[in-house]
Formats: structure tokens, sequence, C-alpha cells
């Protein structure tokens, strides 16, 4: 006998309108014995009826003209061009990788060419990334974002999920709570 | 748009073609404010946080390379600003009364029920307080569950193009749009219960 968690799964695909006929069928079975689980398939039903039936909402029609004029009026730099779409994770992912690069070329020029007069080791220079490229700082009032992350816990603990999703950046203000 | 014409149009754009960048993003632009506006429920917050989608796609055009489609990278770079958003005002999202003026609803099931009542003002005021409440418990969400019941249930993505939008796995797709439901069922509890 399988227990109402095992169909959890399957309320959810039903839920969702994706679950298969045989998904279905497995389901039926349940829900024809089981009063608490048909309930729940009712009530969630209704809440995506409520959540799908919600009106579109539209801009003001003055929006689009005033949009595109900002557009026509933002000049964009080669830099933005290839890099403006990266998170900042992955700004820094990119800036980590290119110093790794840097400390071994230099690492490997020295072990090649010896301590000679050339080359030394303080040729290899890292430059810090522009302030728009670093991490944002701390914010000054750490409350909210806590309150925030609390409640972001509850719902899931995981913080690897946490970084799954939201990046090293919230992990960074998760530990600003601790 | 046929994808041929989208990816001449990409071409022409990340070539830095503002002509070509405008008729690319027009037809996401209506879907865009509506996302925004169900995430961050503020129409006026939505405008300002389209136009910062604009004009962030605008900027990194260059970078897109295919791989997830346009509308796909599009919803990625606004879940990112509404996340954004969300995190600098903290909690103030509970001020969502304004959103949905019922005279202008065009669609949808909760629409219709304020069409139907428009000339019995008790069933209009309850229309439009359901539509007030079914926002309002949507802003109680969190935003990485918010995301996912928002562009499943609204915008109409399916579970692929969520798990690409928000790079994650299916299954944590599925399991937060449960976890979603689950809790907007708690919220909307008076108007849920014992649904037939
Ligand atoms: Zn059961």
């Amino acid at each position: 006998m399988k227990t109402c968690n095992h169909y959890k799964l399957l309320i959810g695909a039903r839920v969702d309108g994706t679950a298969t006929e045989a998904e279905l069928a497995e389901l039926h079975g349940h829900l024809a014995e089981c009063t608490r689980c048909a309930g729940e398939v009712r009530e969630l039903e209704r809440v995506r009826r409520l959540v799908t039936g919600l009106p579109r909402l539209r801009p003001s029609s003055g929006f689009m003209p005033a949009a595109m004029a900002r557009v026509r009026a933002q000049r964009v730099s080669w830099f933005d061009r290839l890099f403006g779409g990266m998170q900042p994770a992955e700004f820094r992912l990119a800036a980590m990788v290119a110093l790794v690069l840097v400390v071994c070329i230099g690492v490997g020029m020295v072990a090649l060419h010896g301590h000679g007069p050339g080359v030394s080791t303080s040729a290899v220079v890292v430059k810090a990334p522009p302030p728009h490229m670093a991490p944002p700082a701390r914010p000054a009032v750490a409350s909210a974002n806590d309150e925030y992350l609390r409640e972001c816990r509850l719902v899931h603990g995981a913080l690897d999920q946490d970084r799954a999703f939201w990046g090293a950046e919230a992990v960074q203000l998760a530990s600003y709570s601790r | 748009m046929p994808s041929n014409q989208v990816e001449a149009l990409l071409q022409r754009a990340r070539a830095g073609d503002g002509e070509a960048f405008e008729q690319l993003i027009e037809p996401h632009v209506g879907r865009l404010y509506n996302y925004l506006a169900r995430m961050v429920g503020d129409p006026a917050d939505a405008e300002d946080l389209t136009q910062d989608v604009i004009l962030r796609a605008h900027r990194a055009i260059g970078s897109f390379r295919g791989g997830a489609t346009f509308q796909t990278w599009l919803y990625r770079i606004a879940t990112n600003i509404a996340v954004d958003a969300l995190r600098r005002r903290g909690r103030r999202n509970a001020r969502v009364t304004s959103l949905d003026d019922p005279l202008q609803a065009e669609q949808g099931l909760v629409a219709r029920e304020v069409r139907d009542t428009q000339r019995d003002p008790q069933r209009l005021a309850e229309a439009s307080e359901l539509i007030e409440q079914v926002q309002n418990a949507i802003a109680e969400l969190s935003p990485k569950l918010r995301a996912v019941v928002v562009l499943f249930d609204i915008q109409g993505l399916t579970y692929d193009e969520i798990a690409q939008t928000l790079r994650l796995p299916l299954g944590t797709v599925k399991s937060r749009l449960f976890n979603a439901r689950t809790r907007l069922r708690e919220l909307l509890e008076p108007y849920v219960a014992g649904a037939a």
C-alpha cells in the first residue's frame, strides 16, 4: 500500500496539466479511496484557476515610445556588448579564471627563465576589477535582507539550492544573518 | 515571428543595429511588463523595471549567443531585475492594492467574474477583492517560489523553459511549483477550502 506522500508528484503533475494518461490512471485509483488527497487536488486546482485567471496587465500607452527613445539614447560600449549580459557571479568566476591564468603564465615564465634580471614575479600585475564589476557592497541595513532570507530558508533550507538559484551573491547575503 | 527572421534581426542587433533590436524586443514588452507587475506587485515600479530590462538587454545583446531562446534570455534578465528590486525594497511589497483596475480587466477567470458582475456593485467589490487577495498571496511567496508560479501559471512557460530561465534542475522547478501552490492554498484558504 503506497502512502499519500507517494502521490505528491502525481498530484503536482495533474494540477499542472502535465500528467500522462498512465499517471492520471494511477492517481485516480488513489483519489477514489482517499478523500484527503482528493480534497487537496480540488483545492490546488482552484488555486491554479485563481492565479491563471488574473487579468493581463499592460503598460500605459506612452510607455513603449518613451522606452524606445531611451534605447536610442543609450550608448553601448564594446565592453557592455561583450559582457553586459553577465551576472555578478559570472564576472567573479571570469575574473578568477583570468587571475589563475595570469598567475600560471607568470609562474611558468619564472620557471622557464629562472630569476634573471629581465623577469621577476613582480612583472605579474593582476588588476582589480573596476568598481562596477566588483561584488556589491554589503548593504548598510541588513535587517530587510535578513528577514527575506529567513523566509527563504524556511521554505527551502538547503544552501546549495540557494546557490544554484541566486548565485554566490545571495549566499554571501545569507552569511550576514548568521 | 519566424525563427529565421529572429536570427537575422539578432545578427543585426548584435552588430549594433538599434532598429533591429527594437523589432526584436517589441513583441515581448507586454509580457515582460505583466511578469514584472505580478512579481513586484506595483504597476509604476513594473514600468521602471521593464525599462531596465529593455536597456540591459540592449547593452548585453552582443553577449546573447543563442542556446537559450531570446524569450528565455529576456525572462532571465527580468527575473534578476525583479529579485534585485524586491531585495532593495524588503517587505514593502505587501502594498499591492491598486494593481488591477477591474474595469479594465481583459481576460481570464477572475477577469470574467469581474465582467459578469459589473452591474452589481456588491459582486464587483467581491471580485476585485478576490483579485487583490490573489495578488497579495503571490506577494507573500518568497521570490524564488513566486518566480516559478508566475512564469508557469501567468506567463505560460513550460517546465523546461523555466528551468532554462532560472538555471534550475527540472525536478526543482516542479517541486517549487508544488510548494508555491501549497503555500497559496494556505494563504487563500477562505477562497479555496472545500472547492468543488
Ligand atoms: Zn491520499
